[in-house]
Order: structure tokens, then C-alpha cells, then sequence
């Protein structure tokens, strides 16, 4: 016998759809069957039942191989690193929850480290424009009420985000929306044909990493001015096009991925977006919302926020003050430049994600990385730490891409003995404060001091 | 726990009476109580003034809005001079910013001016999580939160209908779904004609679509809130905020409570709240003849008992604004070009934030600045008058002081009044420069004090030094028979001698000492109502089509507010 | 390691000292700047031509197969399947004389690495290029990152040269060997 959770969260991307049923067995330790999952949300909870979970600390040996350890041991060398190293980058949480994620931080500023989450790659760039510009937005509810112009730039939803569409942005029903997709014009720019572009009434193809110079002739072209026939690869005709079609809306939205944040011009492509979005409000009502990936990494930003006041790259190694300066405190430029001396990945996969040249150096100092899972980090770490699953098995509040706020649900018990990343980390941080203790020090500054002397 | 007594004080408490008498104030097992034992604690306020905690009736400290201005203002954490960051107390945490502080930097903060509840003014129902993880990682200070409800598609509905009871029925509903306080209305209708790009900026426009007009949406929550004998009246951000000649909206919104009485057993004598005032009581045709009408609006306030009224008095800095009107964020922000933010949610409201400095060289501002002074000393009574900067929009709540100071010190004021660039047209246009009142400790310490507690309904555990209540107790470096003046009367107030929460002493000298023996509460209404079929159902039909989130995920859980204390009625 | 003749970008990453983890960091001064400049040289104009290889605009993005592989593990043969190629339009097949499918070797000025020319399922134009989001694309993402934290996931041009004999190495073995640490074998891979 089987028993059925619903209104499950799906714990894989920014969507967060929340409608989820997953079946467990009566003793809640298996998932049987999901349904209303997308093809990754499938994956996601049935492999969890999969033999050969890691339920133990691996500590890697001199010869390259690992052994597991108790948790004792590894909270205690966990502990240790963090205190001798002189700036220690914390960087991950995009896949926690935030309760993980403050205490997580509490740790960080004790020990004196940087915290950097996955925005760092990703939408970094955006929050680095919405400091510059601001952001006009909504949430995805209103999106499916009242949008009549959708437009997709630079992201492709059908991959990264396969339910957005049909819950949000394209297909939906609302109150003011009752068509559906008939009464929803769809626009898609990008340099590739993406799946979501197929889908799109109007495909804007453009010569990659020109975004920067069609939003301006964008936004051009919406005062009536005149621009050159062709900018960026796309006909003036074309680009006419889409301002007619957002001009005659009575409720724009533009949706925006790395297509805008990775490509040359960064924060400023999106800074231009904006921009012409907050032109737009004076003709018609305009929002725009970052598609943002992992699942919670607008949570790790959140919580930044409220306890530290930056949404990213918050350096903490000063102990008195938080700093933020992006290409300084930011994770590829640290680990490039080598200038923090340990790493703890978090909830996150540095070593597949970030450029080689920063992973070399990762792999170079002692690396702790807590994840459920095996993954390119964890082989590269000095240290695995094995934890429980959030969304599947522990709950706790994540964030979803409008910065809306969902409890996940937990659906079956962890592997005995697995903590959760909260426990884990206030072990560690109770570590830490027992050997500040044990030393006399006050804080992890005169602790060094007394290492070095 | 330990037993404490506060020997020789200058006390002032509406509550008890005190009028400045040296008294002795003793504390047992987090409350006041007549006499303690020898082994008290003895705490010498000789040649100091003793006051309860303070409460803030109206202040934006937590949610989507505040983390947002958090979020993109990384200059908010630099600025020289005050008071902004590096900590000196390990036990501490690390603070930052300045018209949005961090959530530990704001806990902190109010201690050290003795604060001890905070009513974050605005939350979006579904972003309520998000308010209360702000609040229950805040230290020290209680707190509680209002849901707003003046732009909710379901009061739209019921209130239009005439269906008080199904109002009152869903408005019960949300407070226990969210935690609430309490019953908030920000532009009523015009928030969510902003949906469209539009707004309603008289009581009489009707809402698109809906058809509903803000006076029927003011009227029908007071209705609601009276039927459900909530401890706070209804919290109201009226239409047309910050607009030229804008006191005429005010007044007849203020009228609407005419009609009405307050219903509730908590000693709440008020029934509607209009909150931050000072942005409400512009005359003129534009900016150039832009002008003061606070009389105007205070002499009605005065006359009318039903009504009560916190200030948003203006400090001339540079701070971030932020509110549920989203509308005036967005002409806001085509007026001065900062960057402007803006989130409308589905189906509850819409909201902005955009940075503005209010520049001691702009003479709208600097008007401003006065209006927010001559409020509080228009007030007959100051019972119901409550000194806010509806923190951050007329400025952060760290310059309470500031204010505080300029009430009690005309000179202190006129001072500044007199010394702008543009001072006589500044006169010529407010009411300061002819007033001579200066607020004394006492009235201080009923709008701070005594005031907001009995306007939230919570006089009986606040506000006061009765025994039985909350010992929360700030002692400032003040003698009132050698009343410091300007500069020196803000930093007394700034940095309190002591400051007891629940009878834990949390500041010495305006340091904190350490915030982890502090249980911080969060304060919501669950109020009982039959069952409502009716209501449920609706509810579970507009989740189902139009919501982005399921009926199942929406309530706070429990473990968000970890120390709850639950208001029934 | 190579065959043929390698071309004077990808023999500057064959160079001894190119790993040495220990060495500081000084920009403008290292290998990754000289690559570009050779890479720049190589460049005449729009012929993207050269020797017999090609130069291509590269984006790295997320994709379904790739999401799927994630959940379903990182040393997975679906993860290694998914994310060790390179997409690209079918005239650049032509270009460089190769059937799809076959191997090739992608330098950047980043790095040097073996994938698998793929025909796309979303269409690119000539002389774009798409790799999904993983170890292997990260292999030659340029790190530089004008000071906003993000390195140059899209848009940075790569020499793709025929490499039909080489293998495509899994990705901890990759890492492994590039970073000069001991590859020992890796258990959880099948």
C-alpha cells in the first residue's frame, strides 16, 4: 500500500510549481510515483530512491581515495579549516532552504568568509542592474491573470523552466485572461531557434551578444525616432513589429535568462531592459522577472539580504562589516585570483559550473562540500559531507523566481543518521565556538593571531 | 529569573499617572511588579528619566519591500558618520545599512532608543513567509504584522455586495493563514488599478472592473474590522498620497469614521488609524505654491475621537521610499529618476520603492519637514497622535531622536527652519515658525508610549509600568530638572542608559550587550468566526483559477513565528 | 596526445608549465592572453577558416537532457552523453569535413577540450555554436569576468578542429588530471 502527499514543491528549478503528488510507502521511506512533475521534477524525486546514497562523511586519504568518516569527526575538521583559513569562501545554497542558508551565514561570519551564492553565475548581472536601474515586476500569478504580451529574452522556459509556460506565462487562463495562450501574443528573442521560440507567435533571431544595441533601438524606435534598417542582425521592420505588438498590450512581460547575463555587456544588456520596460509603462503596463534558475537561489539572496543587506558576493572577513564589490568579492574572481584560502560548497556544484581556471584553484585548497549527492565537487573536495534532501526529505521555506516565498514539503525520512544542512551547520558553528573557547579567543581573528604566534 | 529594581528614576507613564515623580520601578520574572525582595538587582537612575519600552506604531522593517531596498541599495551601506556598522560586542552580530538596515542592525537600533514592539506596517499576504522570516530573525524587539486588504479581490467582491459577514469571515480567514495583526488599506482600489497603469485618486473613483469606490472599500473595512472586534482599528494609507493640494482627499476619507464606533474589549477607543499624516496634508495647486494644511487636517482630527493619526515626520535625509501604493512609486520615480522598483502581487496589491533625498536645499522638502512637526504640535490630544517617520519613507527610524528633540527644543528647530536656502519661503508657505509649544516628556511618553499601545489594543501588557505588565523599561540620560537641549537631548534619547526587555537588560550606555536571553514575540489576532461555507468556497475557487501558489501552501506555518503570542477575540 | 600537426593556439595549452597551480596570477600576463591574441590573428575579417578547423561563436546554456542528467547523477553515463558535446549548424559540418557525430577538439582561450559535433535540435546560424551547460564546456569558458562575478559563459570564440581519433574523457578524470591532482578511478561511475 501506497500513501499520496499532495501539493508537493518540486525542489529543482525557479518555478517552483507546487502541485505536485508523490506517492510514498506506508512506512515513508520510498517514492513510488510522481505525478505533475516535468521530466527533471520526475527524475528528481524517483532517483532518490536509488541504491548507493552516501550516508556517511568521505574524507579524501593522501592516495587519492576517500574513506568515510563519523560526523563527529567531519563537523570537527570542518571546524578546524574554517578557523585556520584566513578567508574562507562559502559558496552554494542555491539548492537548501533558507533556514539552512541563515544558519549557514551565522558560520560564515564566526569564521570570517565570504558568502557567495549561484547568482554569482547567473543572475548576478541582474542584480547588479536592478542596483543600478531598479525593477519594475510582478508576481507569476499576475503574469497568468492579466498578460497579453509575453516576451522571452534570452532564456528558454521549454528547457530550463518546462512548466513555466503552461502554469504562468503562456497557456494559463486568468481572471483577465481568459483565452489562454489565443489571447496572449508570445515573442522570443534569441541567436538560437530554442524550443521556446517554436512556440513563440513572433521569433526575433539576433547575432549573438547584440542585445545590448536592440533594446536600445527598441526603445528607440518607442519614441519614434528612427534607427538604421538593420541592428544586430534583425530588420528594422522587425524590430517595429515588437513595438507594435507591446504597445497595443495592456500588460507586457518581459522574461529574461543567462542568454542576457552571460553575454558580453552583462549587467548592462539588462540595465537596457529595464529600462525600456520602465519606457514602456508609459505607454501600456510593463513588468519584467529574471528566470531564475535553481530553486532557491533567490531564497540564498533573500536571507543574504536581511541579515547581511547584499543580495550576493558578501564578504565577511573583516568580522566588524559586510562588503560587497562585485569582481572583487564575487566566487570566479576570488578563486581565480586565489585569494581565499579554504572553500565549502554548499548545496551547489562549483567544480562543473565554474570556469576551469577557478575550479583548479578550489581543488588546490582544502574544500569541504555538502551535498546529498556524488557530484563533480564532491570529487574534487578534501571533504563530502552527505545531507538530507530539502523538498523530499525536509521541508523548510524557499524562495521562487517572483521572490515569492513556498514551505516545501517533506515526502519520506532521510537515511538514518543523514542530518539536514540546518543541523549540520549549527554543529559545525557550536564547533567552532567550543574551540574558540577551548583557545580563549574571543573570535576567529584572535584565534589565527594565537596560531600564527 | 531575576528580581531588578530601577531606584530614583524620573518617571513618566500615562498609565500610572507619573508625571516626572522619582519613583522606584521593580521587575520580577519579565513583568512589573509593586516590591521586590532585597536581592534585587538595583539599577541607580538618580537624575535620569524612566519610561516604559517604547512601541512604533507604523515602520517598514521586514519583507519583500525592505530585503528589496536591502537588495539594491549597496550605497545604503556606506555612509560616513553614523552610527552604520562595525560592531564591537562579539556577542553581536554584524550590522549594516542605514534607511534600510539589516534585520539584526534594526533589532539593535531599536533597543538601544528603547523600543520594545514594532508593527511592520505593510504586508502582501502572499508574501507574508517572508515577513515573518525577517521578523523572527530580528533580535530582541516583539513584533507584529498587518496584512493589507484594501486592494484584495475578495473584499472587492463582499464589500461591494454588502456582505459584511463573508468580509469578516475572510478577513478572520487571512490573519490566521498569515499571522496578521491586523486590517491594512494602502490607496484603497487605487493599488490595484495600478494593474493597469491606473490610479484612483479621490474617495469617489471607481476601481476598473471592480466598480468599487475607496470610500465604499474604507467604510466596508471599518465595518469588518468592528464586527470582528479586532484590538486594532483599521490602518488606513489614504488616496493620493504626496500630491499638491491632496488634504482634501484626507479630510474626506478622515470623515468616513464619523459614521462609526469603536467595537472591541481592549480598551481601544479609535476606529480608524490614518497613518503618516504629514504626506496627506499638502495644499497648493503644484509644487510652486505647494503648502501646509496640517491645521487644516489636525483641527479635524482634534474634534474627532474616533480617529487617531501617526505623523511620518520628515528627517532631511537621504532614504529610501517604499509602500504598497505602487502608483506614487511609479510618479515618484518619474520625478526624481532613481531607480524605481515595483512588484504588483495577484489578487492582494501592488507595491514600489524608489530612493529619494529630501534635501535641506529643496523647499518642497523642507516643507515637508515642517508639516511633519506641526502635526504633533497641532495634537490636543496625544493619545492618538503618534510620532512616526514611517520608517523609511520620510526617513529612518534612527532619527527618532532627532525629532524628538526638535519637538521639545523649538529653538533646536527654528534653528534649522531658519537656516535653509530657502527659509522664508518655507515659512511663508507652513505654521512652525508661528508655533511656540514644545512637547514636554510627559506627552512624549503618550506618543511613544501609552498612545500606540492603546490604539493596537495592547494597553494592557504595554505602553505603561503598571504591575503585570511587560517589563519592557528604557532609562535615559536625562534630568528632567536640568533638560538637556538639541543635540544633547537626541543622543540621551539615542543611546538609553538601560534598556529592559521583558525584564531582561539587553542595553547598558546604548551598547547591546547580547541579544540570545531575549524570548522576541511574534503578535498576531486569531479571530473566531462561524464557520463560513460560503467563504471557503469562494476561497477555494480563486486559488484553484487565478492564484499562482495552491490553498494547501499558502499558510505560515507554525515554525516561522516560533514564539507566538496569540491575540483571541 | 594529438595528431596532425597541432595549431599554435592549442600547442600554447600543451606547454609543460601551463598547469602550474602554484604560479601567481597576473593578468594580461599568461597563456590565456596570449591564446586570445592568436586567436584574434587567426581571424581575417569574416573568413572563420582555419587550417582545417574553424572559428566559431560559443554559448554554453542549460538544456532538459542535461537537467534530467543532474538528477540523475552527475558521473552518469546520460550526465556524460548530454553535456560532452557541441552543437553546431550544419554548413560548419561541411566546413570542416566532418559527419556529425565524430569528435573534435574545441580551444578556446581558456582551454583546450575533446567533444562530440552534434547536428542541434534548437537551430543556430553559421559560425554559432552551443555546448551545454557542464565540466567539459567549462573546460574552455573564458574565466574573465569585467568585474560583475560572471565569467564568459556566451559569446567567446573557439578553433574546432577534427579530432576522430581522440576520446572524450569523463569529467572526473578531466578534472582530475587537468588540476594535477591523482585520478584514481572514480567507484561511482558505472
Amino acid at each position: 500500500m501506497t500513501k499520496t502527499i499532495k501539493n508537493v514543491i518540486c525542489t529543482f528549478c525557479g518555478t517552483l510549481c507546487d502541485d505536485l503528488e508523490v506517492d510514498v510507502t506506508d512506512d515513508e521511506k520510498k517514492i513510488v510515483t510522481v505525478r505533475n512533475a516535468c521530466a527533471i521534477g520526475a527524475e528528481k524525486y524517483l532517483h532518490v530512491s536509488n541504491p548507493g546514497r552516501v550516508v556517511l562523511p568521505r574524507m579524501r586519504q593522501a592516495d587519492g581515495t576517500y574513506k568515510d568518516v563519523s560526523y563527529d569527526e567531519a563537523i570537527d575538521f570542518a571546524a578546524k579549516t574554517l578557523l585556520k583559513a584566513k578567508k574562507p569562501l562559502f559558496y552554494g545554497w542555491s539548492s537548501t532552504n533558507c533556514e539552512a542558508i541563515a544558519a549557514g551565514n551565522v558560520l560564515a561570519e564566526k569564521t570570517g568568509g565570504v558568502i557567495d551564492n549561484c547568482a554569482t553565475v547567473c543572475h548576478g548581472s541582474s542584480l547588479l542592474a536592478i542596483q543600478d536601474t531598479g525593477v519594475p515586476s510582478c508576481t507569476l500569478g499576475e503574469v497568468k491573470n492579466r498578460a497579453d504580451r509575453v516576451i522571452f529574452w534570452g532564456c528558454n522556459p521549454a528547457h530550463a523552466h518546462p512548466r513555466h509556460m503552461s502554469r504562468y506565462s503562456i497557456f494559463p487562463r486568468g481572471f483577465f485572461s481568459a483565452k489562454g495562450q489565443k489571447g496572449r501574443k508570445i515573442i522570443c528573442v534569441d541567436c538560437r531557434e530554442t524550443d521556446t521560440a517554436k512556440v513563440a507567435d513572433t521569433f526575433v533571431r539576433i547575432k549573438q551578444s547584440y542585445d545590448y544595441e536592440i533594446f536600445d533601438a527598441l526603445r528607440t524606435l518607442l519614441r519614434g525616432e528612427d534607427i538604421p534598417d538593420e541592428v544586430g542582425g534583425v530588420p528594422k521592420e522587425k524590430l517595429q513589429e515588437v513595438i507594435d505588438i507591446c504597445k497595443s498590450g495592456r500588460f507586457v512581460t518581459l522574461f529574461f535568462g543567462m542568454g542576457l547575463t552571460h553575454t558580453l555587456g552583462r549587467n548592462h544588456n539588462i540595465d537596457a531592459g529595464i529600462n525600456f520596460i520602465r519606457d514602456l509603462n508609459d505607454y501600456t503596463k510593463a513588468v519584467l522577472i529574471a528566470m531564475r534558475g535553481h530553486y532557491n537561489v533567490t531564497g540564498a539572496g533573500q536571507v543574504l539580504g536581511w541579515q547581511y543587506g547584499f543580495p550576493f558576493a558578501c564578504d565577511l572577513s573583516r568580522l566588524t562589516m559586510a562588503r560587497h564589490n562585485p569582481g572583487e568579492t564575487t566566487s570566479v574572481d576570488l578563486l581565480v585570483r586565489k585569494e581565499v584560502d579554504a572553500c565549502v560548497v554548499i548545496a551547489s556544484d562549483l567544480a562543473a559550473h565554474f570556469p576551469f581556471e577557478a575550479t583548479r584553484t578550489m581543488a588546490h585548497i582544502p574544500t569541504i562540500t555538502i551535498d546529498p549527492h556524488i557530484s563533480m565537487s564532491t570529487e574534487l573536495s578534501d571533504l563530502h559531507i552527505p545531507v538530507a534532501i530539502v523538498g523530499v526529505e525536509v521541508g523548510g521555506c524557499c524562495y521562487r523566481m517572483d521572490n515569492v516565498p513556498i514551505e516545501t514539503r517533506k515526502c519520506i525520512d532521510a537515511p538514518e543518521g543523514v542530518l539536514t544542512d540546518e543541523e549540520l551547520f549549527n554543529r559545525i558553528s557550536a564547533r567552532v565556538d567550543e574551540i574558540l573557547a577551548e583557545n580563549g579567543c574571543k573570535d576567529a581573528s584572535e584565534y589565527l593571531a594565537k596560531m600564527e604566534a | 529569573m531575576s528580581e531588578i529594581i530601577i531606584k530614583n528614576g524620573h518617571v513618566f507613564d500615562a498609565v500610572t499617572g507619573l508625571k516626572g515623580d522619582v519613583a522606584d520601578v521593580c521587575i520580577k520574572d519579565g513583568k512589573f511588579v509593586d516590591k521586590v525582595s532585597n536581592a534585587a538587582t538595583v539599577i541607580d537612575a538618580t537624575g535620569k528619566t524612566v519610561m516604559a519600552g517604547a512601541l512604533d506604531v507604523h515602520t517598514h522593517v521586514a519583507g519583500p519591500k525592505v530585503n528589496l531596498g536591502r537588495w539594491y541599495r549597496p550605497e545604503d551601506k556606506f555612509r560616513l558618520g553614523e552610527r552604520c556598522s562595525a560592531k564591537i560586542n562579539p556577542k553581536t552580530k554584524i550590522e549594516g545599512g542605514f534607511s534600510i538596515p539589516t534585520v539584526y542592525k534594526t533589532g539593535y537600533e531599536y533597543a538601544r532608543m528603547g523600543f520594545g514592539f514594532l508593527m511592520e506596517a505593510a504586508m502582501p499576504p502572499l508574501y507574508s513567509r517572508h515577513v515573518h522570516e525577517e521578523i523572527r530573525d530580528t533580535p530582541i524587539v516583539d513584533e507584529a504584522a498587518m496584512p493589507v486588504f484594501g486592494n484584495n479581490w475578495f473584499m472587492f467582491e463582499y464589500l461591494k455586495n454588502g456582505e459584511i459577514d463573508n468580509a469578516a469571515a475572510y478577513v478572520a480567514w487571512m490573519l490566521r493563514q498569515t499571522k496578521g495583526y491586523g486590517i491594512k488599506c494602502v490607496n484603497p482600489g487605487g493599488s490595484e488599478a495600478w494593474a493597469w497603469g491606473l490610479n484612483c485618486m479621490t474617495i469617489n473613483d471607481p476601481v476598473p472592473y471592480f466598480e468599487i469606490t475607496p470610500k465604499e472599500i474604507i467604510a466596508g473595512l471599518i465595518t469588518t474590522n468592528e464586527e470582528l472586534h479586532l484590538p486594532h482599528s483599521v490602518h488606513l494609507h489614504s488616496n493620493n498620497l504626496g500630491n499638491p493640494g491632496n488634504y482634501t482627499t484626507t479630510l474626506d476619507s478622515l470623515k468616513i469614521a464619523e459614521d462609526f464606533k469603536p467595537n472591541n474589549n481592549l480598551g481601544r477607543k479609535t476606529v480608524l488609524h490614518h497613518t503618516h499624516i504629514q504626506f496627506h496634508s499638502y495644499g497648493g495647486t503644484g509644487w510652486g505654491d505647494f503648502e501646509s494644511k496640517s491645521k487644516e487636517v489636525m483641527d479635524y482630527v482634534n474634534s474627532t475621537p474616533q480617529i487617531s493619526v501617526d505623523t511620518g515626520s520628515v528627517t532631511l535625509d537621504e532614504t529610501t521610499t517604499m509602500t504598497a501604493d505602487g502608483p506614487f512609486e511609479y510618479h515618484l520615480g518619474a520625478l526624481n529618476h532613481l531607480k524605481w522598483g515595483n512588484v504588483d502581487v495577484e489578487l492582494e496589491t501592488s507595491s514600489g520603492v524608489v530612493p529619494y533625498v529630501y534635501s535641506p536645499n529643496v523647499k518642497v522638502c523642507d516643507i515637508q519637514w515642517a508639516i511633519g512637526l506641526e502635526i504633533p504640535l497641532f495634537a490636543k490630544d496625544p493619545m492618538r497622535t503618534m510620532i512616526t517617520t514611517d520608517h523609511p519613507n520620510a526617513g529612518p527610524f534612527t532619527r527618532y531622536p532627532r525629532i524628538y528633540a526638535w519637538l521639545m527644543d523649538k529653538q533646536y528647530r527654528d534653528n534649522l527652519l531658519n537656516s535653509f536656502k530657502y527659509s522664508t519661503k518655507v515659512i511663508d508657505a507652513t505654521y512652525l515658525a508661528e508655533i511656540d509649544r514644545e512637547i514636554n516628556l510627559y506627552e512624549l511618553s503618550q506618543m511613544t508610549r501609552a498612545g500606540p499601545a492603546q490604539v493596537l489594543g495592547l494597553s494592557g501588557s504595554m505602553g505603561g509600568l503598571a504591575p503585570g505588565m511587560k517589563a519592557n523599561l528604557a532609562v535615559y540620560n536625562i534630568n528632567p530638572d536640568n533638560m538637556p537641549k538639541g543635540v544633547d537631548l537626541e543622543n540621551a534619547f539615542a543611546k538609553s542608559a538601560y534598556f529592559f526587555k521583558d525584564g531582561v537588560k539587553v542595553v547598558e550606555d546604548g551598547v547591546v550587550l547580547d541579544a540570545d536571553p531575549v524570548v522576541k514575540k511574534t503578535y498576531w489576532v486569531d479571530a473566531k468566526v462561524p464557520e463560513n461555507k460560503q467563504v471557503m468556497h469562494d476561497i477555494t475557487e480563486k486559488f484553484l483559477k487565478y492564484y499562482s501558489v495552491n490553498l494547501g501552501n499558502y499558510e505560515v506555518v507554525d515554525h516561522y513565528a516560533p514564539h507566538q503570542e496569540i491575540i483571541e477575540v | 596526445m594529438t595528431t596532425g600537426n597541432p595549431s599554435p593556439l592549442v600547442s600554447l595549452f600543451q606547454k609543460e608549465d601551463f598547469d602550474d597551480w602554484s604560479k601567481p596570477h597576473l593578468v594580461g600576463d599568461t597563456t590565456e592572453y596570449s591564446a586570445l591574441l592568436e586567436l584574434q590573428k587567426m581571424q581575417k575579417g569574416d573568413q572563420r577558416k582555419y587550417g582545417n578547423g574553424i572559428i566559431v561563436s560559443v554559448v554554453t546554456c542549460t538544456e532538459i537532457k542535461q537537467g534530467i542528467a543532474i538528477e540523475t547523477g552527475k558521473t552518469s553515463p546520460q550526465y556524460f552523453n548530454a553535456c560532452s558535446i557541441i552543437e553546431l549548424h550544419e554548413d560548419d559540418f561541411k566546413a570542416l569535413g566532418i559527419n556529425k557525430n565524430t569528435n573534435v577538439r574545441v580551444t578556446s582561450a581558456a582551454g583546450s577540450v575533446i567533444l562530440k559535433a552534434v547536428v542541434t535540435t534548437q537551430s543556430l546560424y553559421p559560425g554559432l555554436a552551443h555546448i551545454p551547460m557542464g565540466p567539459w564546456a567549462n573546460m574552455v569558458v573564458p574565466a574573465y569576468t569585467y568585474s560583475t562575478g560572471e565569467p564568459c559563459f556566451c559569446g567567446f570564440d573557439c578553433l574546432i578542429e577534427p579530432a576522430p581519433e581522440e576520446k572524450i574523457e569523463n569529467a572526473v578524470k578531466l578534472l582530475h588530471e587537468k588540476c594535477g591532482l591523482k585520478y584514481v578511478g572514480d567507484p561511482h561511475y558505472d
